[in-house]
Parts: C-alpha cells; structure tokens; sequence
C-alpha cells in the first residue's frame, strides 16, 4: 500500500467522505478495465466496478493494511467477478439452449479486429483460469500476491496460470486467430 | 507430449522469473524436441496476443455513479458533545430551532397579553427566538427566599414575575421600579384574597393564603432598570434585593 493510499483510507475512516472519493477517482477506471477483460460486458463491467467500491466502503475498517490497497481492491473486483460470472453463465446455458444460430467460425472472425478475436478467446476460458491469465499479463502480480487476490494456495495459482495460457492458445488455434507453420 | 517441467520452465520465461541456467535447460530441450518447440512458441505468441486485448474507457457518468451509491454515513464523526453551540451549528437545527422557539414566544405573548388564566407560564422556558427585528433573548432570573421563591421572565420589554411561597401567613411583596417600567396586571387576577397598592414607580402585593401568582409590567425602553423587591412576612423582611433589567 503506497503512502498516499495509507493516508486516504486514514483520512476516510476519520469521517473524510471527500478522501474516499480520491480513491474512487484514482482506480475507478482500473477497476473497470479489468472487469471489462474478465467479462466482456461493459454493463457488467461498470456493475463490477460500483460493487467494489460500496464494499470497499463499508469494509474499509477491515481493510488489512499489510496488503496493498489496491490489490486488496482487485480482490474485491475478482470475488464480484466469480459471483456475476456465475449467474451469467447459468443464464448463457439456458440461452445457448434456445438459440438455433449457426454460424461459421470463419465468417464470424472476419470482421473482427484482433483485440475482439483475442477477448472472444479469453471468453471462451473458464473464469477460474480466465482470472490468473488477466491479472498476471496486465498487472504483473507475483504468484503470492496473485494467491492472495484469488484466495488460493500458490500451487494453485500456477497450475491455472499455466493450464489459463495453454487453453488459451488451444481456443486461438481452434478459432484460426493464429496458425504456426511447423 | 511435453514435460511438465518444461512446461513450468516456458511460463517461468513468460512471468520473468526463470534463471540462466533454467533458461539454457530450456533452449537445449527445445532444440531437441520439436513438439516442444511448437508448443513454446505458440504460448509465447498467445501470450503476445494478449497484449491486443483492447482497453475501453468507462461511460463518463461512471464515477458519478459510484459516489452516488455509496452511503457516507458510516465513518462519519458521531456529535459526542451534543451542547446549545454545537447544535446551533447545524443549519437545519437552525431552522427547526427558530420555528419551535418561536412557538415559545407566541406562547409566551400569547399568554402576556390575553388573560386566560389556563395557561400556566411558569412552565413556559426558552432562550432565543427570531422576530422581525433581530434575535430577543428570554431571560429568566431565578429569586430563592426562605419561604417561596420568584422566578423572572423577560421577553423583550415583557417583564413578568412568577411568584411562589409557601407559606399561609401574610405575604407581602414590595417592588419599586424606575419610570421606564409600568405594573400592567396580576394573574389569576384580584380576588378578595390579594390586596394591590401602586403607585408610578412602586407596588405592592399583599397576599394570604394565595400560594402563587404573577405581575406582568411593560418596560418602555430598552434602557438598563433596576427593580427593587423586598418581601416582607410577619412584619419581618425576609427578602430584599435589586434586579437589573435589560
């Protein structure tokens, strides 16, 4: 936890609503970028995004100051990920089941940028792999801190980490976003 | 089918962690093992690609909408010290403090000008209240004497003095008073039981077996006065002082 971020949540628990406010100005736009990575949804994103704040808020007296404020955060970004991923994709199965759709892949893919193409893949991964892939390549956690944000041993941070990645590259090769010569 | 400890070596290189002598473990593998090869490059590119994943900004009402749902109340500073000048400060006390002190006060006028003898002003206490011409203050001046006490409410120019004894002898009371001040009533009013003498600037109240009453004067000015009371029972004077009226 930087300095600045020890003085604000001091300054909030003092009954300084306005140092709060600091803090939503300072990782709101974080927050939603990697809800938007994990969800796709830029509802959902900005849903997430509300939810880790008024739970960052009412749970700040909680707050252990030995992590870092912000991975504490993202912890709270991650747990509010798991739960509305949950019930989006018990609602995407009963959907899947009405939806008679049948498209090309190839089609589908041609008209979408790479970035698309990628957050289409990174869909298609399970949340719980979905998770360690996202956080370790954009925020560059360490495998600890990355036990600590997903509240799992160590072990199983790398273990999804490195069965996230290699999911990952199956789907781009299944998908034709990429194709190695050998 | 690939080692899993080349696999955890290739992540190791992914993650920045691997050490020179993993990564030439790794690279002679790989120069051995085609399939492992493969398999490095395209989790090395996989990983590149992620790179590509666009990143959107926010609607721009986003952090409007955060602050607006979050309820400020819980850390705020509880009032410990819930004193007259700490409650004054909250403006809207301010308001709802003028409205019930001028209640008060219409009670009080109410009472000082209209003789209805149900209205019992001894209860009656306030401090401040608005009136067209400023803020008035509602002094109250307790008189403690060995058989009764007097209690003095001014309202502005109002004077009123509440008078309890407890005592069924004569109770005489004598009051004298500057020019500025003039006796306007006495409640419950004259019955057989209370004798008024006055004149300008002096009256006095002789009272038996009447436990309590209250003399209403006016002050014409804003001018300091000074009234005089003396209370006399049994031809004996218990009490005697002067009270400086603003």
């Amino acid at each position: 936890m930087d300095r600045d971020d020890k003085i604000l949540v001091k300054e909030c628990l003092a009954g300084n609503n306005s140092s709060f406010e600091a803090i939503v100005e300072k990782y709101y736009k974080i927050i939603y970028r990697f809800s938007l990575k994990i969800l796709h949804d830029s509802d959902d994103a900005e849903e997430i995004t509300q939810i880790v704040f008024i739970k960052a808020y009412e749970n700040l007296s909680s707050y252990n100051s030995k992590y870092k404020f912000f991975s504490w955060l993202y912890r709270i970004a991650v747990n509010e990920s798991l739960n509305l991923s949950k019930k989006r994709s018990y609602t995407e199965k009963i959907n899947e089941g009405l939806s008679s759709i049948d498209e090309n892949p190839d089609e589908i893919y041609d008209h979408l940028e790479l970035g698309e193409k990628i957050q289409d893949a990174l869909m298609e991964l399970d949340i719980l792999y979905r998770l360690p892939v996202v956080l370790k390549h954009f925020m560059d956690y360490s495998y600890k801190e990355l036990s600590y944000l997903l509240g799992v041993p160590e072990k199983t941070v790398k273990s999804r980490l490195f069965t996230g990645r290699q999911l990952l590259k199956d789907i781009l090769i299944k998908n034709k976003v990429f194709q190695i010569d050998t | 089918m690939i080692h899993k400890k080349y696999i955890a070596l290739i992540n190791k290189e992914i993650d920045g962690i691997i050490s020179t002598a993993e990564k030439n473990n790794l690279d002679e593998h790989l120069l051995k093992n085609p399939d492992a090869k493969n398999y490095y490059n395209e989790i090395i590119l996989t990983n590149n690609y992620l790179s590509f994943l666009p990143d959107q900004e926010p609607s721009e009402n986003l952090k409007k909408k955060i602050i607006n749902s979050i309820n400020f109340n819980k850390y705020s500073p509880k009032i410990k010290n819930k004193n007259l000048w700490n409650l004054l400060a909250a403006s809207k006390f301010k308001l709802a403090s003028t409205f019930a002190a001028g209640v008060i006060a219409g009670i009080i006028v109410f009472a000082l000008f209209f003789d209805n003898n149900n209205v019992n002003l001894k209860n009656v206490s306030g401090t401040v209240i608005a009136s067209d011409t400023g803020v008035k203050t509602i002094r109250e001046i307790p008189i403690k004497f060995p058989i009764g006490n007097i209690e003095l409410k001014q309202l502005g120019n109002n004077i009123r003095l509440n008078v309890s004894s407890n005592t069924d002898q004569n109770f005489k009371m004598m009051i004298k008073y500057p020019g500025n001040i003039e006796f306007n009533n006495i409640k419950p009013g004259f019955d057989g039981n209370i004798e008024i003498s006055k004149s300008k600037s002096f009256l006095q109240v002789s009272s038996s077996r009447v436990r309590q009453y209250s003399l209403l004067f006016i002050k014409s000015n804003s001018d300091y006065s000074e009234m005089q009371i003396k209370i006399i029972t049994s031809d004996e004077t218990v009490y005697e002082h002067n009270v400086t009226i603003r």
